[in-house]
Parts: C-alpha cells; structure tokens; sequence
C-alpha cells in the first residue's frame, strides 16, 4: 500500500510503500519510535498508531516536543 | 492609563482588563519560555502572578531567557525575575516559589490558569493531573531548534488523551538540538495570547498550534478525547506519587536534579558560594529543600556523587 507522509519537523512530503495498513507500519518503515511523534490524517485530525490507512491516503507525523 | 492600548482593543475593552486585574496566573518554568511569558503577563496586568522554577540562572541561558541579565548569574530564577518583573509593573501582586514541583507541593497552585513552560513530560503529567482533577486549565507549550507548539486544556481533553505513549527519553533536548531565542518568543506570545483569551473569556483554540520559524509555516491539528485515558477516568499515578523519578536529567547541560531530604546547606563539607537557597560550586548545586544539581555522565554515577558529598 502506498501512502503519502508529510513530515512536518522536515517540512518534506514523500510516499512510502508498506506491507500492513497501519500507521505504525509507516512508521516502522520510516524507522521512527512511535514514542517521539504524534499523527494526524489528512484532515489535520491526531489519530492513533493503530489507525487504519487507505490507499494513497496521506499522514503528517508531527515531532512531540518538550523543550521550554 | 498603563492598559489603555490594550483596553482600545475591542475584545478587550476595559471589562477585559478588570479580568485580567482579577485573575491569578501560575508560570511553571522560568527558563526561555517561560521568563518571556511571565514578562508579558505582567506587562497585560494579571493580578497576580505566581512563579515557579527550581533552577538557577546561567550564561548559556542569556541567548534565549527574557529579562535575566549578567548580574543574575547564580541567583534563583524565580526570584530573580520577580525582581525584574516588579520594576516593570508594580501593580502585579508575585509570588516567587523556588522549588522542584511534585506531587507534595503542586497544592501550592491556586490558580485560575496554569502556563506550563516546562522542559519535561513528567512535570506536564504532574500538571496535567493536577489541573484535571481541580479543573484549571492550562497550557501546554514546548520549544526546540526552530519549532514549537501550544496546545490549551480547558476539559474537553487532557494532556494524556494526547501524549499517552511519548517516550520522553527519546525526546530532543536544547542540549542535542539547541533552540533559536525567536522561535521562544513566537511561541510565548501564542501562549499568552491564549491565556488572555481564556482569561477575558474569548473563544480559544483546542487545536495544536505548531510553527516553525524557519519557514513561518503555522499548522493546527484537532485533538480529541480519548475514551480509555487514565487520567480522564480519574487514575491519577503522578499526582498520588506513584510516578515521577526522583532522579532527572536537566534540559541544556549534562546535569542530573537527584532528589533527597532536607539540610541545612552551612553543615555541608563541600564548598562554594553560598546563597538563601543554595550552594554553588563548579560541579554542584545544591538546594535547602534538599535538592542537588550535579555535572555527571550518567544517573548512576549522578546519585553515587549525591551520596558521597551530601548523603543518602
């Protein structure tokens, strides 16, 4: 399944192929801890790891931050 | 006449003002974020501001903290900037709390709104359960390199709705990423922006509002209850002290806060330069609520050094 990213700490889009439909398998294949990022859909609404994606549906993995 | 430029806004106006006037304000935090907020809470005319922080001013923090300056080096934060601040507006009743906040202390918060301007998940827990279970809102703000975010709680949802599987030692830090001093104070002045907003009763957001300055992108994303968190079913692990480290690494330097009793820092053998709340010397600092600040390369090596020169 193809899926379109958007990394926001990056400001770069790219599309990433995976085997499963979740948004963890996207993030297992960018190669990020889920414990460092939330994720929102395309319609900027936060999901959770386990959300179901769709064919060339698009993501934006947001960096939590905690610096102050 | 101090308000009058802000009372000619129309949302505002001078009821707005007589708001603010009653309002009390807690700053978590006196470091980037949370000296810039403190300083434009006080110039709006909150009436009363209570500040918190458990650190001492340091050089590296003159980049990017408002209002310290080179005489501050060593003092307290929290009394420091109550200092500054009261030369900009006496009117501001400020209260100065030096202290590490935890779940024995937080009852010190009495306050209408809380501005968490902290550099840890594990204090924004403690706050979040906190501001829960006696409903005030707060709000959330975090900065590193050239980004940063606000999020308000107001009910709706809560911080672990949200950051519920963050592993915050995976997290950048100002130590490995570093922070720009502009993106601090975009982000305070959202952050502010917000709790006026709240404070004369104008809509706010509950969306995130996350910048980068660097390419002045703005994006906000909804945030949601989450039907199975903890802390919104009333499980409050930080709050009734079954969470929360008593050893932390602090944000900016290779320095960990260990946490013991309290003592009277004259009987200690080490030397240094002594203040009200605390003794300096080039590898610790060490506080009379028995707190100590020590230069190591690790937590364990970090609590041997706390027994070894301050005890157990």
């Amino acid at each position: 399944m193809k899926i379109k990213v958007y990394l926001e700490e990056k400001d770069k889009e790219e599309f990433v192929e995976i085997d499963g439909d979740k948004v963890n398998d996207v993030l297992e294949k960018l190669n990020i801890d889920p414990g460092i990022v939330i994720v929102a859909n395309e319609d900027n609404e936060l999901v959770t790891n386990d959300y179901i994606l769709e064919e060339d549906e698009e993501i934006k993995i947001i960096p939590v931050i905690s610096g102050g | 006449m101090r308000y009058s430029r802000q009372e000619l806004f129309d949302k505002i106006g001078k009821a707005g003002q007589d708001l603010l006037k009653k309002s009390r304000v807690a700053v978590i935090g006196l470091g980037a974020t949370g000296s810039s907020s403190a300083e434009l809470l006080a110039r709006a005319g909150i009436g009363e501001l209570i500040l918190i922080d458990r650190d001492v001013v340091e050089l590296d923090n003159l980049q990017r903290q408002a209002l310290y300056n080179e005489d501050d080096i060593g003092n307290v934060k929290a009394e420091a900037i109550k200092g500054h601040l009261e030369k900009i507006n006496s009117e501001v009743k400020i209260r100065a709390l030096v202290m590490d906040l935890d779940y024995k202390n937080i009852n010190e918060i009495k306050a209408d709104l809380v501005l968490d301007c902290t550099d840890n998940i594990e204090t924004r827990n403690l706050i979040n359960e906190y501001c829960h279970k006696n409903k005030i809102p707060w709000i959330y703000s975090g900065v590193i390199g050239d980004n940063g975010l606000v999020l308000n709680f107001t009910g709706n949802y809560c911080f672990n709705c949200v950051f519920d599987n963050v592993k915050p030692e995976l997290l950048g830090t100002c130590d490995t990423r570093g922070v720009l001093n502009t993106i601090v104070k975009v982000i305070s002045g959202i952050q502010v922006n917000e709790a006026i907003k709240l404070l004369t009763k104008q809509d706010c957001s509950n969306e995130i509002i996350y910048f980068n300055i660097s390419n002045n992108k703005l994006e906000k994303y909804k945030v949601k209850k989450n039907n199975e968190c903890k802390v919104c079913n009333g499980i409050y692990d930080y709050l009734d002290g079954k969470k929360g480290n008593a050893i932390v690494k602090m944000c900016g330097r290779g320095v960990y806060q260990v946490k013991g009793r309290k003592f009277d820092l004259t009987k200690l053998r080490l030397k240094g330069k002594l203040t009200k709340y605390c003794l300096i010397n080039k590898d610790f600092t060490i506080f009379n609520d028995g707190r100590a600040f020590i230069k190591a390369g690790n937590k364990e090596k970090a609590k041997s050094l706390y027994s070894k020169f301050i005890g157990n």
